[in-house]
């Protein structure tokens, strides 16, 4: 424990500020801990997944042609919608309402972007298998921007003809109709979000300079009681089950008896997923994928069949979790203790024997949780919010 | 040239002898045969003593209700006295054959590794761990680590202390208490062996990782990404089992989801070797892989099945 101390007075010392030691900080940490919380840090997320099914994935003129469309209203019905409406840089890319509104209320909750290129899933539901096929969803939805394919190409020949045939060639061949030019669209967004990088939390701060071996900087040092709710989150309240890895989700699907938002109308959640991922327009398998078949595993060796599908949603990400309230599919929960609350204290899943396909499985246990407890949890999920940058060009338009 | 072609053949048989080879037995497979004939012998002789015993205990029972009718004297007396010798006897045999028993299943682990070192003198491109699939973060020894568990599908209101609370556990290196399996418990000494006997014993089958799969070195597995495996299968006999049709399932035990995605043998890269794609594990804990296997000589109906368990 000393040897940590020793190497962060010379460290200070090295930055010129020796005499004025930080004071002592006792965190109860082992190195195994240390070793374990490591798992979880933004520094070991691994580089950007390939993404085989859009050869524009990594192309950065594709990336600014898609950060341009993101932020562009035309793009949509009446003028007015555009992918930021509901994914506001300021909220983490969400919007802070219960269920997304574009030219009307839709079915979901708005998910982050900023984790969105990792796991092999898009929506609550995963109906869709990458970002660019995810995004042609948005602006078909009558409830988002409600646009068609052959408004869609108008307008991409009259205000990004020039950006567009820079990277997919030029729209006056016969090859590019309004599909291709949608499908090019959502890869030239995908290419954009995958852009989008968050910066270390305090979390992430904090355990980069133990496992320095280093005194955390004060801004980094958990307080007691984040420090509590970590091994709650890790332990008692076993967050980490599926909140885990660097982007503090198993990118899974899980019922956790979530309020259903309309019980005369319940949301079946994977299981209707799966149906919509296989029969989508767009899959990896789809012709408008450049994947070679062999590359889309996901959907190859897809699970199908299970009680467990019925009612499961996406597992979040919880990056950033303290700033994207409310929670859940539909928005159910406004607030962070309310979530806690939930978990402590569980109903189990709404079952109608009329709607659902079989009796929805419920994963998780009553954690008799104190009240001070929770509270701790709550602190320790305010560690994970990244600051939001003030010099990172994808972040806002150009 | 006749000079190349020699080299060729030579460098031929270098590479294919021992996979000629592996039709015949190995030494470390004829002991493990064996042991694991000693072992089924000592077994049924397990059974029958057991049988007898219950049979005894049965017949007790009966005479016991005759000699508690007796009216009190020397007769009755005497059968009581006979009856308890009856009893120490029964459990004497009971006792003798759970011994048996447990020398039978000392014997099986012996024979097991007479052929797990058998299989790996026989396949050593495939079959070289003994230990089953971990995770590449060094965790999946920590006993501690769970996992979430829950017993049921989804808990009545009226009855959800039913479910217990979750429990966690410390590591002895450890301060931080990671959730443990609390409804259904990991037992203390989980047996992780890559090699195992099939149920019906006809065949063992050894899971380990495809190197090429996995973004580690080691063939450590990272968690929530798509790997491969290879199942070696062989008959007791050290004979690869070609054609197989193999069914590929895995839950958690104590909680009701299984794998998230479904797994298939889509390849047999060489005769009893078998690639098995689509692989994933979303949460550490403790898995159960079983493995339900037909010889292509099997009736329709006839099914074996090998069962692995992982601590991940």
């Amino acid at each position: 424990m000393m040897r940590w101390q020793i190497k962060a007075l010379l460290m200070v010392c090295l930055l010129g500020a020796c005499g004025k030691p930080l004071p002592p900080y006792e965190h109860g940490l082992t190195d195994r801990d240390i070793a374990f919380l490591q798992t979880f840090s933004i520094d070991n997320l691994p580089a950007l997944p390939e993404a085989p099914d859009n050869i524009y994935a990594d192309n950065e003129q594709a990336a600014l042609l898609g950060q341009s469309l993101f932020f562009d209203a035309r793009l949509s019905a009446n003028g007015l919608v555009s992918c930021a409406t509901c994914h506001q840089p300021e909220h983490y890319f969400t919007d802070g309402r219960k269920r997304g509104l574009g030219l009307a209320n839709t079915q979901r909750n708005t998910m982050s972007l900023l984790t969105a290129a990792w796991g092999p899933w898009r929506y609550w539901d995963g109906r869709k298998d990458s970002l660019w096929a995810q995004a042609t969803e948005p602006l078909e939805h009558p409830d988002e921007h409600g646009f068609s394919r052959a408004q869609l190409k108008a307008l991409i020949l009259r205000h990004y003809a020039e950006p567009y045939s820079a990277v997919f060639g030029s729209l006056s061949k016969e090859a590019h109709d309004a599909t291709r030019v949608m499908v090019n669209v959502g890869k030239a967004l995908m290419a954009y979000q995958r852009r989008l990088a968050l910066q270390p939390s305090k979390f992430d701060r904090f355990v980069a300079a133990l496992g320095q071996e280093l005194a955390p900087a004060m801004s980094a040092r958990l307080t007691g009681s984040e420090l509590n709710g970590l091994r709650l989150f890790m332990g008692k309240a076993a967050c980490a089950s599926c909140h885990n890895g660097p982007l503090f989700s198993n990118f899974e699907f899980h019922n956790i008896g979530a309020p259903e938002t309309d019980e005369a109308k319940v949301d079946l959640g994977r299981y209707a997923g799966i149906e919509k991922l296989r029969n989508d327009e767009f899959n990896c398998l789809s012709v408008w994928s450049d994947a070679p078949e062999s590359a889309c595993q996901e959907l190859r060796y897809l699970k199908s069949q299970g009680p467990e599908l019925v009612g499961a949603f996406k597992t979040p990400s919880l990056r950033n979790v303290a700033e994207t309230s409310p929670y859940m599919h539909g928005g159910q929960l406004a607030s962070l203790a309310d979530v806690v609350d939930h978990y402590n204290a569980p109903k189990p899943p709404f079952y109608d024997r009329a709607q659902h396909p079989s009796r929805p499985h419920f994963d998780i246990l009553p954690l008799g949780l104190s009240k001070q407890e929770k509270a701790e949890l709550v602190a320790f999920l305010k560690t994970l919010t990244s600051p939001v940058p003030d010099n990172d060009a994808w972040w806002n338009p150009r | 040239m006749i000079l190349a072609r020699f080299l060729l053949l030579s460098l031929f048989l270098l590479l294919y002898g021992p996979l000629q080879a592996q039709g015949s037995s190995n030494n470390a497979i004829q002991a493990g045969s064996e042991l694991l004939r000693k072992a089924d012998t000592l077994e049924n002789q397990a059974r029958k003593l057991i049988q007898q015993g219950s049979k005894r205990r049965k017949d007790i029972k009966q005479q016991r209700q005759t000699v508690l009718r007796l009216p009190p004297g020397p007769e009755k007396t005497a059968l009581e006295q006979r009856l308890e010798q009856a009893i120490a006897e029964s459990l004497g045999t009971q006792r003798d054959g759970a011994e048996l028993r447990k020398q039978a299943a000392a014997l099986r682990e012996q024979a097991l590794d007479h052929f797990a070192d058998g299989l790996r003198q026989q396949w050593p491109a495939w079959a070289t761990k003994r230990q089953s699939i971990q995770l590449s973060d060094g965790f999946s020894d920590v006993p501690a680590l769970g996992g979430h568990n829950v017993r049921m599908r989804s808990v009545h209101p009226s009855k959800k202390d039913l479910a217990g609370a979750p429990e966690t556990q410390q590591s002895n290196d450890m301060s931080l208490a990671l959730p443990r399996l609390s409804a259904q418990q990991l037992p203390p000494q989980l047996n992780t062996d890559s090699f195992t006997f099939s149920r019906d014993r006809r065949f063992i089958g050894h899971i380990e990782v495809l190197p090429e799969s996995v973004r580690s070195d080691d063939g450590r597995i990272e968690i929530n990404e798509l790997h491969q495996w290879v199942l070696v299968l062989s008959d007791l006999n050290g004979e690869p089992v070609s054609d197989a049709a193999i069914e590929f399932t895995g839950h958690m035990p104590g909680h009701v989801h299984g794998l998230p995605t479904q797994p298939e043998v889509t390849e047999e890269l060489a005769p009893g070797i078998y690639r098995i794609s689509g692989l994933k594990f979303q949460m550490r804990g403790w898995w159960v892989i079983e493995l339900l296997v037909s010889a292509s000589s099997d009736a329709a109906d006839q099914q074996d099945s090998l069962r692995f368990n992982l601590h991940l």
